[in-house]
């Protein structure tokens, strides 16, 4: 009986030492991402080699995207909310993510390139929440419609 | 009607608040009339709740833009379906959801009449649980709150819309199955807590939470493969699974619920692992109220976006009491909890039961700590740092190929000690199977060593499972002189615990299958075609023939894409996909619809990203090996439970294992019946 409980000791510590022993291999493939805004990217001297995770906001409408060139190219750029001259120049190749026209921030996941731009293997996008949105459209609403009772508003 | 709707949820908790007391008072004064009070006040909460989800309904159905939830949620020109099911798009509907679902099973427990003494106990953990929704309704996210700035007599028309994303039929399912499987968790942790309050050691408890468990993993596996496909159809980024937090969270409480499945069996036979399955099932419990905290909080990014943080503090709050609470239980009682048996041995099926708990376990843990990382290290070091699928898969892919071949392993290895006999007769003809299956496969080109080890895996647990039922089956049709087709069926039926749990196990190997299919040898290329343009992706050929526009129902538009598709080699002719974009009225960015041409091979996943006027556009192609038998795998998962808990005779423990007190080593029931 003795026997028996220590193999099965032994292999309870087996297993649970695999786990984290393929817990630790995991985060050295990881691209354990470094969360930054940009403006702290810009200040701070961004490491070329270490693999970042860069939100700040976005300006759609002057992104351009090339859709002949192989791979895709999609370029845009992040700027720091408090301080907009404070920007990263993003290359994602890839095609444009569903809300990318309603998109005022990003998060861009990848490494710096020698030049200076970000080269990003993920791109995910925020959009103003639904609630903003909704208040300001609906106020607009509630209050031309008073006034257009009442004969003041076409 | 609102205000109706409003006073149902205060009224609904302040019975529960009664009912908790008028529970507690009569268990201690042994007073059978507050008992029964409490029962009634169990049955009102679940008459309130219904009554709160019928206004809502009728208030989406009917399109009062009023209210702050349908002005959210719908429009005018929203089908009857999905105006419906916007009935949980949101944050206060769903937890709705969640109340109605979780008053109505709290009255199946108050009035069942199976384990009657613990029944009280259980209910009045239950309705604390409700008691927290309807406060967090009532007061933190009413689904009846008015349109700021509304005044009686004041029309709102119109309505924000739901989300494209949403008007799926996956995403109308998906929370339903996925909330069934949480709200089901919670019953055998009440009783498990019961059962530790009640001082009973014995495993009464697990006999009577036996269906709810196996119901709501059922639920809680189809809530995740939903899920799955949902991501798969609507966010067209070609995969379904993409380690989002959002999904971890719903994985979380499948893999300690799996386990809390398995582990119950030992208990149930040997009358061991007690404190581990009342911990288990705690986990499980807590982690169905962490994962719906990590999605409503925004306390991390993800896909879904219901970020409130308020709610989020109580949540926490909420869950870090349940946990504390249970926990201070276990401790206090854990010396009541001594076991019948022990391990008798390291080959044996209790102990293949353990690694298969500590697999999954220790799995849910690292995916716990991967989803988690970026709080722990901001508070550990000021430093937000994330970990992405790489880490999750690096950790997954060998512990499920492990789990995977423990599947195999414990239905048939012998209770107690494994003989050498037993080993050779059960395991030698699929072990030789999985070696043939894997050099087959390897000389057919396949050569990357995970998914040979798990092509292999699986075709050992094909030939196990076979092996057994049809080798059962001669053995019937030798002594009950039966033909082939009906031993099998009497054999299936005479055991459907055992036997639904084999059906069970091959949709899992299904789905590992597609697994493994669809993470090595997807394929994917993005280019830009004019018009007339061919384009090959493996063994595919493309030819982009025409770019439109069109009409759809509900005031939407869609820009759409007609591609044929040929066979690379043959040129023969295979049928077209119609990628589209498409226009909702109420927002500006248009919804992906994947063009998507499905056999059990693989699937052709087209998406159009973008055009420009002369008709150039871009597209993104797939191709994603062995999709279906994902959702086959699905298909058969229930069907497998419904078989496991179909009723009657052919329903107990195992056959003949059922007397503890004689120590033979009992055949239970394997081949004969």
């Amino acid at each position: 009986m003795r026997k028996t409980n220590l193999k099965i000791t032994i292999g309870i510590l087996v297993i649970v030492a695999a786990i984290f022993y393929l817990i630790f291999a995991g985060f050295s493939n990881a691209n354990a991402a470094y969360y930054l805004h940009v403006g702290e990217a810009i200040d701070s001297k961004v490491d070329p080699g270490k693999y970042y995770r860069i939100e700040g906001k976005i300006d759609v409408t002057k992104a351009t995207f090339d859709g002949k060139s192989n791979p895709v190219v999609l370029e845009f750029e992040i700027y720091d909310e408090k301080s907009p001259d404070k920007k990263l120049k993003v290359i994602y190749n890839d095609i444009k993510p569903d809300n990318f026209a309603e998109a005022t921030g990003a998060v861009v996941e990848g490494r710096l390139n020698p030049d200076g731009t970000f080269h990003a293997d993920k791109l995910s996008l925020k959009c103003p929440s639904k609630y903003e949105q909704a208040d300001e459209a609906q106020q607009e609403g509630v209050v031309t419609k008073f006034l257009k009772s009442l004969g003041l508003k076409k | 009607m609102a205000e109706v709707g409003y006073f149902s949820i205060i009224l609904a908790l302040v019975l529960s608040l009664y009912g908790i007391v008028a529970f507690i008072i009569g268990i201690r004064k042994k007073n059978l009339v507050l008992v029964e009070s409490a029962k009634g006040a169990t049955l009102a909460v679940a008459f309130l709740s219904s009554v709160a989800c019928l206004i809502l309904v009728y208030f989406l159905m009917s399109g009062d833009f009023s209210i702050k939830y349908v002005y959210d949620y719908t429009s005018s020109d929203l089908s009857a379906f999905y105006r419906f099911s916007a009935w949980w798009a949101g944050n206060a509907g769903s937890l709705l959801l969640w109340l109605f679902l979780l008053a109505w099973y709290s009255v199946v427990v108050a009035y069942s009449r199976k384990g009657k003494l613990m029944a009280p106990y259980a209910t009045g953990i239950l309705l604390f649980n409700s008691a927290f929704f309807l406060f967090v309704l009532a007061f933190i996210a009413n689904p009846f709150e008015r349109v700021s700035g509304w005044f009686p007599g004041a029309i709102v028309s119109a309505g924000a819309g739901m989300n494209p994303m949403l008007q799926n039929p996956g995403m109308v399912i998906h929370p339903v199955t996925t909330y069934l499987g949480y709200v089901g968790f919670a019953i055998p942790f009440a009783y498990a807590m019961t059962a530790l309050i009640t001082k009973n050691a014995g495993d009464d408890w697990i006999k009577i939470t036996r269906r709810w468990t196996i119901v709501a993993w059922l639920f809680l596996s189809l809530g995740n493969l939903f899920g799955a496909q949902w991501a798969y159809m609507e966010l067209g980024w070609g995969g379904y699974w993409g380690w989002d937090p959002v999904e971890n969270a719903s994985f979380l409480p499948w893999l300690t619920g799996t386990a809390f499945l398995h582990s119950v069996m030992i208990q149930e036979r040997k009358d061991m692992l007690k404190v581990w399955n009342v911990t288990l099932i705690t986990t499980t419990y807590v982690l169905t109220l962490f994962g719906t905290f990590l999605v409503r909080s925004g306390i991390l990014t993800s896909v879904h976006a219901f970020g409130d943080n308020s709610l989020g503090r109580y949540f926490l709050v909420f869950t870090a009491a349940m946990l504390a609470g249970a926990l201070i239980l276990i401790v206090e009682r854990s010396n009541f909890l001594t076991q019948g048996r022990s391990f008798e041995a390291f080959l044996s099926k209790e102990s293949s039961f353990l690694m298969n708990n500590l697999v999954l376990v220790g799995l849910a843990f690292a995916v716990f700590l991967g989803t988690t990382f970026p709080l722990i290290s901001e508070a550990v070091r000021g430093v937000k740092v994330s970990v992405g699928a790489p880490f999750f898969n690096t950790v997954a892919a060998p512990l499920g190929l492990v789990l995977f071949l423990l599947m195999g392993i414990c239905p048939l290895i012998a209770w107690r000690k494994a003989t050498g006999k037993n080993l050779r007769d059960n395991f030698m003809l699929p072990a030789v199977l999985a070696v043939v299956v894997i050099l087959i496969l390897a000389l057919s080109g396949i050569r990357k060593p995970y998914a040979l080890l798990g092509f292999g895996i699986a075709a050992f647990n094909v030939s196990a499972i076979l092996r057994e039922v049809i080798q059962g089956t001669r053995v019937r049709h030798k002594l009950a002189g039966e033909s082939y087709p009906m031993a099998l069926i009497k054999l299936l039926m005479r055991n459907r615990r055992r036997h639904g749990g084999y059906i069970i196990h091959l949709g899992m190997v299904l789905m590992l299958i597609s697994i493994i299919g669809s993470n090595t040898y997807d394929l994917d290329i993005t280019k830009s075609l004019k018009l007339g343009e061919t384009i090959e992706i493996g063994s595919y050929k493309l030819s982009y023939d025409n770019l439109a526009e069109k009409d759809l129902s509900n005031s939407r538009v869609a820009v759409y894409a007609d591609l044929s598709v040929y066979d690379r080699v043959s040129g023969r002719v295979l049928g077209g996909v119609e990628p589209q974009k498409v226009f909702y009225p109420t927002t500006d960015e248009p919804a992906t619809e994947v063009g998507l041409r499905s056999t059990l091979k693989e699937d052709l996943y087209v998406v159009l990203a973008d055009w420009q006027k002369d008709g150039t556009a871009t597209f993104k192609i797939y191709v994603n090996p062995l999709v279906s038998w994902l959702w086959i795998g699905g298909y058969v998962l229930i069907f497998g439970t419904i078989i496991a808990l179909w009723p009657g005779r052919g329903n107990q423990t195992g056959a003949r294992y059922l007397n503890r007190k004689s120590d033979v080593v009992q055949d239970d029931g394997e081949g004969v019946a």
